[in-house]
Formats: structure tokens, sequence, C-alpha cells
């Protein structure tokens, strides 16, 4: 018997379609949608709970307006070489108000001595120097400073550390390489910088940003909030007064100890700031840095010194000064 | 008296037996395997080395797969890392934490993980850690915004220049997201101080603090994720989230060494890295 050509034609159509057709139905009733990405509840990732906002900058550096013109020697030997624009708002402000600043540099001129710089001078700045201050050059400072020359001396933690061996017989604080000092400026100003920074992690700012206050003496007239950075911490003796100190809560790098510590001190012609960076145009204006920096302008120029041409000449080598290695001062 | 089968029926009968064995043949080892495999499985992925653009790729598309496949029941971040990138770890985070969101995540700690390393693990169930391992640094560290370049034209002050106080003030933001998204995930024994100190523990002082939960290895961690998804017989399947090779270097540094150096991603500003970010990362010293 022979097969109808149509008949097997329409079988094969039939499973064609049945097969083909359960093919592109069974997906439709197993298949399960792509699931929904689940949704992260991550408030710390939003605007409003993160973000900082930018503390305004205001305010202007005044200074006291009576003042007669004075000079101001800064040291740009000594490996400080702060560039003028690196203290432009201190300097600005003095020229503004007749005033003149003059910048000690040996590489410039090599038969410039800064005990030649410093008869010309009412005022000497040294920022941060890492190299010692040989013993004519501390003699001739010790001679300016006592004739009534002012003298400051800023730090910041990269030289602090040093900074009180290089200085340590100027500033009077003895250190382990200099032993007991016994000249007498060590009793006249007793004050010295100690190694390490200090930090503040329980505020908005950058952990290094510490935030100080006046407490005594001119420099911190009126500083309720200098924001300083990589503030070295001050240890003072003596007579010598505590004029800018941390808020409570500030922490010293080396020690790990929580505490108000002194940033800036002042005694009779001579100050010591635990930092540098508050004169830079980026943070002069910060908190109330403006107004600690008018009161260092003043500093500055508030000296009456005679003999005017002191120091007289140049005082061959005598016993200030270490001659050792630096180190920083034992302490906490 | 029974009639005799017809031969045919006999036939028929046979043949019906021997599809019935030929059918059986196919269906038994189904069957069996249905009743006596695993339950499912745990993926187990690797994260090593610096986290970088192309690590996290891997990574996210191997937790994707995880969520999205129906075998995979839990899953194991087996980390080494010491951080990198804070974006990609950031990103890495969401991803892990998605995939907690819907299945048993569990991390083992290898020898590191540090900085963008420990936010990878944050948000899991449970994390192992050998004892010598070094786990935290919860902290974000940033290149300084690079000077204004002269030789060119430029249409803003701030383009392809920046000022340090803005990163300073994006490195804190950064770093309170970071901090906040570990205590969010940790029930930690130290304060949130000593937290933002960033510093790096070893495992044990880890386990007490809180940063991780107790010391194990990987096939612990595997088997308390089988345990969270109820899986009482389970395969492991493992996944690799290494960064594809970048640029291969030969380069002969001062004193003579030959060294074969990786360059990593282009440099980013923000890192969270246990060291200094580094843009190139040496996989072969010869000295």
């Amino acid at each position: 018997m022979q097969a109808n050509p149509l008949r097997l034609v329409g079988t094969f159509l039939l499973v064609v379609v049945v097969i083909v057709g359960a093919a592109a139905a069974v997906p439709l009733v197993t298949s399960q949608q792509t699931p929904a990405p689940t949704q992260l509840d991550n408030p710390q990732f939003q605007p409003g709970n993160t973000l900082i906002d930018e503390a305004p900058q205001d305010g202007s550096i005044e200074m006291e307006a009576d003042a007669e013109p004075k000079t101001i020697v800064v040291d740009a030997g000594h490996g400080a070489a702060p560039s003028a624009k690196s203290i432009d708002p201190l300097v600005s402000t003095l020229v503004a108000n007749g005033h003149t600043v003059e910048f000690f540099d040996p590489q410039a001129d090599r038969r410039a001595t800064l005990n030649d710089s410093l008869r010309e001078a009412d005022a000497f700045l040294t920022i941060a120097p890492t190299q010692r201050y040989s013993d004519a050059e501390l003699s001739g400072i010790a001679a300016f400073t006592d004739a009534g020359g002012r003298l400051v001396v800023l730090s910041d933690p990269a030289s602090s550390g040093g900074l009180s061996s290089l200085l340590g017989g100027l500033l009077g604080l003895p250190t382990a390489s200099s032993g007991p000092s016994t000249t007498h400026l060590s009793s006249q100003y007793e004050m010295a910088f100690q190694a390490g920074y200090l930090y503040e992690t329980d505020s908005e700012r950058n952990y290094a940003a510490v935030s100080a206050a006046g407490a005594n003496g001119s420099l911190g007239d009126g500083v309720e909030n200098a924001v300083l950075r990589d503030a070295a911490p001050v240890v003072v003796g003596g007579d010598a007064t505590v004029a800018l100190a941390s808020a409570d809560g500030t922490t010293r790098s080396t020690t790990r100890r929580d505490g108000s510590y002194a940033v800036a001190a002042q005694q009779g012609n001579v100050a010591v700031i635990g930092d540098s960076d508050f004169l830079a145009p980026d943070d002069a204006y910060r908190g109330d840095n403006e107004v600690l920096i008018g009161n260092l302008a003043d500093f500055l120029v508030s000296g009456e010194k005679s003999p005017e041409d002191a120091p007289t000449k140049p005082t061959p080598s005598g016993p200030r000064g270490p001659a050792g290695p630096s180190t920083p001062p034992a302490g906490g | 008296m029974p009639s005799k089968p017809d031969p045919s029926s006999r036939t028929i009968l046979l043949l019906v037996v021997v599809a019935a064995l030929l059918t059986s043949a196919v269906l038994a080892p189904v069957a069996h395997q249905a009743t006596s495999g695993p339950d499912g499985t745990v993926m187990v992925v690797s994260i090593g080395s610096s986290i970088s653009g192309s690590s996290v790729d891997e990574a996210v598309a191997h937790l994707r797969d995880a969520r999205t496949n129906d075998s995979i029941e839990a899953v194991v971040l087996s980390v080494d890392s010491p951080g990198g990138s804070a974006a990609q770890s950031e990103r890495l985070y969401m991803a892990v934490e998605r995939t907690a969101a819907v299945m048993p995540v569990v991390s083992s700690v290898q020898g590191m993980a540090a900085s963008g390393g420990y936010y990878a693990v944050a948000p899991t169930d449970r994390i192992f850690t050998l004892p010598a391992a070094e786990v935290g640094s919860v902290g974000v560290i940033a290149t300084s915004p690079p000077d204004t370049p002269s030789s060119y034209i430029k249409s803003g002050p701030d383009k392809a220049s920046g000022r340090a106080d803005q990163t300073r003030r994006e490195v804190e933001e950064l770093q309170s997201a970071f901090v906040e998204s570990v205590l969010k995930h940790r029930d930690l024994n130290m304060s949130r101080t000593e937290l933002e100190h960033a510093k790096t523990y070893i495992g044990i002082r880890a386990v007490e603090n809180g940063l991780v939960d107790e010391v194990g290895t990987t096939a612990d961690a595997v088997d308390y994720a089988a345990n969270e998804a109820g899986l009482d017989s389970y395969d492991v399947t493992r996944r690799d989230a290494s960064p594809s090779m970048g640029l291969l270097l030969f380069e002969e540094t001062a004193n003579g060494t030959v060294v074969l150096s990786e360059s990593t991603d282009s440099p980013y500003r923000y890192y969270m890295t246990v060291g200094e970010p580094a843009d190139e990362v040496v996989i072969y010293n010869a000295s």
C-alpha cells in the first residue's frame, strides 16, 4: 500500500509545529525575569552626611599704626630659604605699613654675613632653618637681642627636632648634645621646640591641623582659633610665657598623649612659634590666622634697639652653640 | 488450556522491555544525581594584589555570577590585598555588600586585608584571618595636587592643577565615608578615634578589637559559608580576580639591577592603600 504524499507532508509539518511550538512555549512558562539589583542603603555616601562645608576665609591682617619704620631681616640662609611667596601675607603687611623687609641670602652675596645684616636691622625672623648657626652668628644674634632687637623663630616638625640644637645655645634650653647651657641667654629665653608634631583627629579638618588660642603675651591677643598645620610643641621654662596653646584633645605624635600643648611662646624680645604654614597665602586667613599674623608683625616692629648698630662687631667663637649632632630634647 | 503466546506479542513485549531498559539507563543517573548530589556550590573568589580597575572588573563579574547562578548558594572572599585606588575600593565594597544582601558571604584574610582590601571584607557576614595577617589601615592617602603647568594655555585656574586645601578636605570626606562604612558593618571594640588613626594590626589583635571575627583558614570560611547557606553537601568552585596584565617594562635601576615591572591603571588622585600609592608594581627583581 502506498502512503499518501499529502498525509506524509501534513504529518511532517504537524510534528515540526508541535516541537517548535513547545520549545517556544516552555520558556514563557518557566523563565524568570532578571531580578532587580538589591538596593543598597548607604547613607555614608550621601552628600548631606559626608561633605564638609568649606570654612570662609575672610578678615584682614591689621597692624598697630603707631610704630616707627623698622627693618626686618628674614633669614634665607641656613637651609631656611623661605620664598617671598610662602610668607607673602606677612611681608606685604609689613611693607604696606611702612617697614622694610630684607632677605639675608649668603648664596646671593657670598661676602654678606648675618651679623652685617643684623647691624642694620630691628628684627630678625628665621623660619625652620636646617643648618647650624656658627658660634659667631649665635653671638651676634645674642648681642642683637641684648640690645633690644626682636628675634622670632618659626618651626615646623620637619626641623623642630634639630632646631633646639641648632639654636639650643641661643634659646637656652639644654639639649642632649650641648648639655646644660651656662650662657646668660639660657636664663633669659628658656624656650625650645620639641620633636614631633601635634594632631587632632576629632575635628572636621585634616588631623594635622590643630586649633590654638591665645594664652599670655601679645602674640595671642584676640586669637581664639588659629589653625596651625604640622605644629611642633613648644616647651617653656623660667619667665617665658606661653603665647598660644592648642585646644584640649590635641595629641603629640611622639608620645600619643592628649592634652593642651604650647605652640608659641615669648619672652622679652624673643618669640617662638611651632608652625610656619600659617603665613602661607592659602592659610593666612583661615580661622584667626590673620589676627596672629598681625600680632607677629607688631611684635617684629615693637622693639627699641640700643645701641642701634648691635651687634657692634663679630664676636670670636665663644662657648655658645652645640658642636655635636643635633638631638631633640627629652621630655613629653 | 492456555493458548500459546503469539510470537508477534512476544516480540512486542521484548521490545517494550528493551525500551524500558534504555530509558532507565538514561534516567537513572539523573535520578541518582538528584538524590545523592551536592545541595549547592560555594564560590571562592580570590582577590589578590592591589585593587585596580581591572581586578575589580573581574571580582564584580564573579560576584554577579554568584548572584545570578541558582547553583551558587554562598561566596567566600579569599583576600590578600594592600588596597589600591579609592574609587575602585568603593566599587568592590558595593559589589560585596550587594552580594551579601542575597546570600551568605564570608571572608578569609590570607596575608593582608588593609585599607581598600579591608573595605572589601567589611560588609561580609564573617571574617576569618590568619594570625599573622595584617588587617586595618582604614584611611585615605592622596597624591599632592599638581602645580600649574606653565607651558599650557588653560581654560580655568584649576584646570590641570589643584589646591592642597581642596585635596585635604576631600581626603577627610572620603575617610569619613570609609569609617562610617566600617562602623555600619562591624561592632568594634575600639573607639572611632583609634580606627581613624588607620593603624594596621596583626590578625590576633584584629580579632580582639573587632575588625575581624576569628582566626581561621579558607577551609573554615568555606565550611561556615556552607552552613549559613544550609548546605549539607556542597561543591566548591574557585574564581580568581587578578588584574589583567598591564604593560610590562624592563628597567635597569641605578645600581644595575634589572627590574621587570608592570604599569598599573592610570594614576588616580585618591588611594586607599597601606603604603604609598604606586603607579607600577615590581613583579621581578633580578638583584
